[in-house]
Parts: C-alpha cells; sequence; structure tokens
C-alpha cells in the first residue's frame, strides 16, 4: 500500500538544493577547456586567439591577474570566490600597451580550493619620460 | 526493509561513471561528436579573415587521467614557444580520448 504522502520527505530535497545554491559553482566556463580531473586540475589552455592577421606569438609582455576560490565543506558548506582577473587589470599588472592574445589557468584541489589566472600578452607599453 | 547489495552497488556503479564522465569532458568552440574512444583534430581559431596559410606550427598539451587528476600547459603561448614560432596565424587542436581513462588534449598554433 502506498503510504500517504508527507511534505517532511521534501525538507532533503530542498535542504540540497538550498544547499547548492549557497555552495555557489566551483566549475567554470571558457571557450576552449581541456578535461578536468575530479581530484586536481592544473591546466592551461588558450583564452581568447583571434589570430586572423597574425598575432606576434612572442610580444614581450606579459601580465596576469588571478580569482581565487574556497569551499567550505565542513563546517558552514559554503563557497567563496574573490579578486580580480579581468583581461584590463592582466594588462595593467605586465604593462602592456596593447593586448595579442591571452590564456588562463585552472588550479582546482580537491573542490575546495581553486584558483583561475588570466595571463595576457603585448607589448609592454614605452615608459614615460620624466 | 534493506537495499539488496546488487541495488546499491549498480547506483554507486552509475554516480561513480556520472561523476567521471562529467568531470572529464573537453569543451571547445567547435567539437566534432566524440566518443568514448577519440582522437581527431579540429579547428580551434575560428576567426579567419585572409589567413595566410602558414609553415610551420608550435604543439603544447594537456593530460586527464580517469577524469581524476589534470594537469599540463596546453596554452597558446607554449604552443608558439615551443615551434619557435614569432607570429601566430591559426590554431587547431587534438583530441585523444581513450575509455575516460586517458585523455590528451594539444593546442596546434600555425605561423611563422
Amino acid at each position: 500500500m502506498a503510504r500517504p504522502w508527507q511534505p517532511r520527505r521534501l525538507t532533503p530535497l530542498l535542504g540540497g538544493l538550498l544547499l547548492a545554491g549557497l555552495s555557489g559553482c566551483a566549475t567554470y566556463r571558457a571557450p576552449f577547456q581541456p578535461p578536468q580531473g575530479l581530484l586536481v586540475s592544473a591546466v592551461k589552455a588558450p583564452l581568447q586567439l583571434d589570430s586572423h592577421a597574425g598575432v606576434p606569438a612572442a610580444p614581450g609582455g606579459h601580465g596576469q591577474a588571478s580569482t581565487f576560490y574556497f569551499h567550505d565543506p565542513l563546517i558552514t558548506g559554503l563557497s567563496f570566490a574573490w579578486d580580480d582577473c579581468a583581461l584590463a587589470r592582466a594588462s595593467r599588472n605586465g604593462g602592456l600597451q596593447r593586448l595579442d592574445y591571452a590564456d588562463y589557468e585552472y588550479l582546482m584541489v580537491l573542490g575546495i580550493f581553486g584558483r583561475m589566472t588570466v595571463h595576457a600578452y603585448g607589448p609592454v607599453a614605452a615608459a614615460a619620460p620624466r | 526493509m534493506a537495499t539488496p547489495p546488487f541495488r546499491k552497488l549498480a547506483t554507486l556503479g552509475a554516480a561513480t561513471t556520472a561523476a567521471l564522465l562529467a568531470a572529464g569532458c573537453l569543451v571547445a568552440p567547435f567539437q566534432p561528436p566524440t566518443g568514448i574512444v577519440s582522437v581527431y583534430r579540429a579547428p580551434l581559431d575560428l576567426d579567419m579573415a585572409q589567413t595566410p596559410v602558414a609553415t610551420k606550427e608550435g604543439q603544447a598539451s594537456a593530460h586527464c587521467v580517469l577524469g581524476l587528476v589534470a594537469w599540463g600547459d596546453a596554452s597558446a603561448h607554449a604552443a608558439a614557444a615551443n615551434g619557435h614560432l614569432k607570429t601566430i596565424h591559426s590554431a587547431d587542436y587534438d583530441y585523444l580520448n581513450i575509455l575516460g581513462l586517458y585523455q590528451k588534449t594539444t593546442v596546434i598554433v600555425q605561423g611563422e
């Protein structure tokens, strides 16, 4: 005989959905992603490459900027992500005059600690005369 | 009533398979159909406008084992450096997948 429906049964489902919502999303999106590892990922791949006219492969300058991710699976179950890996920040960090192309570097350890670094390449801006 | 052992085992197996498959997937702007055994090369850079046909190329690879551990530098910068290129004109990628046990992604840049 079927048991009568009890709203209580929804509690684990709702709890799981709430926790999933609060814990953010440890996965990432990029135009080109090599396969990731469940335990550890440490890969570098192209982020943007529009080379139709030909881009300098070694333009001389390099800048990088990172965001960080931390997931607390034991006490709160919450996830946190912070900092700035924008191209503007990366090129500013490298003192670039122009952006030729960009790669990214993805590091994730056990879904607990993550770091996404954007590497920007281009010629270095000439130093301003003093 | 206790769950029969084989059902527990089947559930565990299905969950593990799903996790492995979900973890180890290639994402690319242009992707041919991919099988459990795959060896193919496809375009990576899709922005072509009077693109010169290059004579030299450079490669860089990333690896993934059992969908658990992934490592390697498959960046355009590393590929260009490996091929001693001064200019990049276009890029393709190689994908190798053997039963999800081992996967290798290689970025190939063409240039001068």
